[in-house]
This record gives C-alpha cells, structure tokens and sequence, in this order.
C-alpha cells in the first residue's frame, strides 16, 4: 500500500511540478505584488501598500466602466451564443443534403487564431473597402466603427459570435447525440409536440452540458483580449476596453505593477467566484439526472 | 444549525470564508471606510470565517 503510494505520487509529481511553477507561483507572486505601490521604471525604490491598491481599485472610474463594458460582453455573448448554437445544433441533428459540408464550414473559425480573425475582420470592416461598410451604406446606415462606439461595440460582439458559436454548436452536438431515445419515445406515445418534446426532454437532459459550455464561454468571454485588441484595440475612446485590454494598457502604459496585480487578482476572484457557482449548479444538475 | 443549504466539506467553507471576506473588504473600503476603520470588517470577517469553518 505504501509503496503503490509512492508509485502514484512519483506518476503525478512532474506534472504537480508544472502546475505549480505556471500556475500557483505567479498567483502567489500576484498576491504579493497587489500588497505595494510599484513601477519598475520608477526612481523609488517598492513600497509596501497594504490595502491601498485596492482602495484605489474601488474608486477607479476606468476600471469600473471597463468591468461594466466586460460584464456587458460577457452577458450578451452568452447570452446569444447559447441559444443560437442549441438551435443549429438542433437543424444539425436533422438528415438534409450537404450536411457533411456545412458542419465543416462552421467549424472553420474554430480552427483560426484569434489574432488572426481580428486582423480579417479588420479588413472586413474597413470603412473603405470592407463588405461590411459597403453593404450596409447599400441599405442607408453609415458604418464605421473607428468612429461610432456603439458599432465597435456590437462588432466585437459580432466577431464573438462568429468566432465561438461553432464551438457551442459543436458541444451541444455532442451532448444531443449522446441523449437516450426512450424518453423520446415514452414523449412520443404520449402525445407529445416537437416544441414539448424539445422543451420537457431535450432540455432537461441536457442541462449538465448547457451549464458547462456556459461555463466555459464566462471564462473565455471574460478574458477576451485578442480579436478586440486587433480590431479596436478598446477604442473608439473607451468602447470597447474590456477589463483586460483595459489592464495590459494599464501595464504598458503607466508600469503600475502593484496596481496591476490588484486589479487581476480582483478579476481572479470574480472568475473563480462566478465558475464555483456554476460548478455547484453543474453537480446539483448531474446528481438530479 | 447549518449556514448553507447544500453540503458542504472543509474546503468549501473555507473558500466561502475567504471569498466572503474578500468581498467584504472591498465593500467596506468603497462605502464604509469613511465613518469606520477597516480593522472591523477584518475582525468582524475573521469571526465569521471561524463560525462558518466550524458550523458549515
């Protein structure tokens, strides 16, 4: 029994290793930097702060309006993605031709950079010779998001949707086809509508993998950074400076890197807070299935 | 008497503790820092910590 102990922590140690030089050392680093005031280009030498960068957190208008702006993002991605992807996961399971290729095309984006989808839709959206312009002058709406906040902010949302939707299509494709068919069939001698069906059935089943992709897309809409930087860069003004676009200028710009640590960790706290609750809901859900 | 209407292990309550007590930091030092010192709501928090630890 000893010796099967040793086995199985001389197995796991490398990798216990790795995550922890990657993983809890530069958190612990962050906790220690949020504690003082510290610019590495400044004269003075690091002071110890205390509570004080989080004191200056709280009262930051900038942080405070790029947190509501990232919250925003978060809610209206989700909120659209999730739907969206249940329904062509739904068309999907569905028997028509060209199947096969569809499936392919959309999951295209997936298969791209971000970097590299921020730089297309660059392109895209250029005011001078962008499709996206051109058609929507065509319909008498002048579009350039350099100028407009409100464009720039929905064509980040835009770019999102175009970017993840695949992958939520994909996992409720997986999580529809792993469903069983008795109730199913049990819905269907009772009489029951596609809708009802759909509705008592297919979404209940499915909930542990619906709460899980939400899951996910929190977490990678929250730290969304890539695809806006490229394409806005979190202008025009302050549109769209999503909390980390609003932190890396923080850090390029003005070197405060105590600061800098407090607000990450601050947004550490409120991943880790929003993704435990989840959790929670994920194993209550699979307990009740 | 529990705190939480779910199960609970030692960890939990921890984490809730600290994520609690993070909070209320936060809280005091952006509304109430002004009439009251911080060192209550880090007494305070640390009293609920050990209650919540203790009881779940």
């Amino acid at each position: 029994m000893k010796e099967d102990k040793k086995q199985v922590w001389g197995l796991i140690a490398p990798a216990l290793f790795i995550m922890i030089l990657i993983g809890v050392i530069p958190v612990l680093y962050i906790i220690y930097l949020s504690a003082f005031k510290y610019n590495v280009f400044a004269k003075v030498p690091m002071r110890y702060a205390g509570f004080d960068n989080f004191r200056k957190l709280v009262f930051d208008p900038d942080f405070l309006k790029s947190l509501r702006l990232g919250l925003t993002f978060v809610a209206l991605c989700c909120g659209i993605e999730l739907p969206l992807g249940l329904f062509i996961a739904n068309l999907l399971t569905l028997n028509f031709k060209g199947k096969g290729i569809f499936r392919t095309i959309l999951t295209l984006p997936l298969a791209m950079a971000p970097i590299t989808i921020g730089s297309m839709w660059v392109l895209i959206t250029n005011p001078d010779f962008g499709p996206v312009p051109f058609l929507f002058r065509k319909i008498g709406i002048e579009y350039n998001m350099g100028i407009s906040a409100n464009q720039a902010f929905f064509t980040t949302i835009l770019v999102d949707l175009w970017h993840w939707t695949p992958f939520v299509v994909l996992t409720f494709m997986a999580g529809l086809s792993s469903l069983p068919n008795q109730p199913y069939e049990a819905a269907l001698v009772d009489g029951a509508t596609r809708w009802q069906t759909f509705r008592y059935v297919t979404i209940p089943l499915l909930k542990p993998v619906i709460l899980t992709t939400l899951f996910i897309r929190i977490m990678d809409t929250f730290r969304v950074f890539d695809e806006v930087w490229m394409l806005t860069s979190g202008g025009p003004g302050t549109a769209t400076r999503y909390v980390s676009i609003h932190l890396v200028r923080l850090v390029l710009q003005s070197m405060e890197y105590g600061y800098s640590s407090a607000m990450s960790l601050f947004l550490l706290y409120l991943t880790i807070i929003i993704c435990f609750f989840l959790l929670t809901f994920i194993s209550s859900s699979r307990e009740a299935a | 008497m529990r705190i939480f209407p779910f199960k609970t292990n030692l960890w939990d309550r921890f984490f809730f503790g600290i994520s609690i007590m993070f909070a209320l930091h936060l809280f005091w030092v952006r509304f109430v820092e002004a009439y009251v010192p911080l060192y209550v709501a880090t007494a305070g928090s640390l009293v609920f910590l050990a209650v919540l630890v203790i009881t779940g």
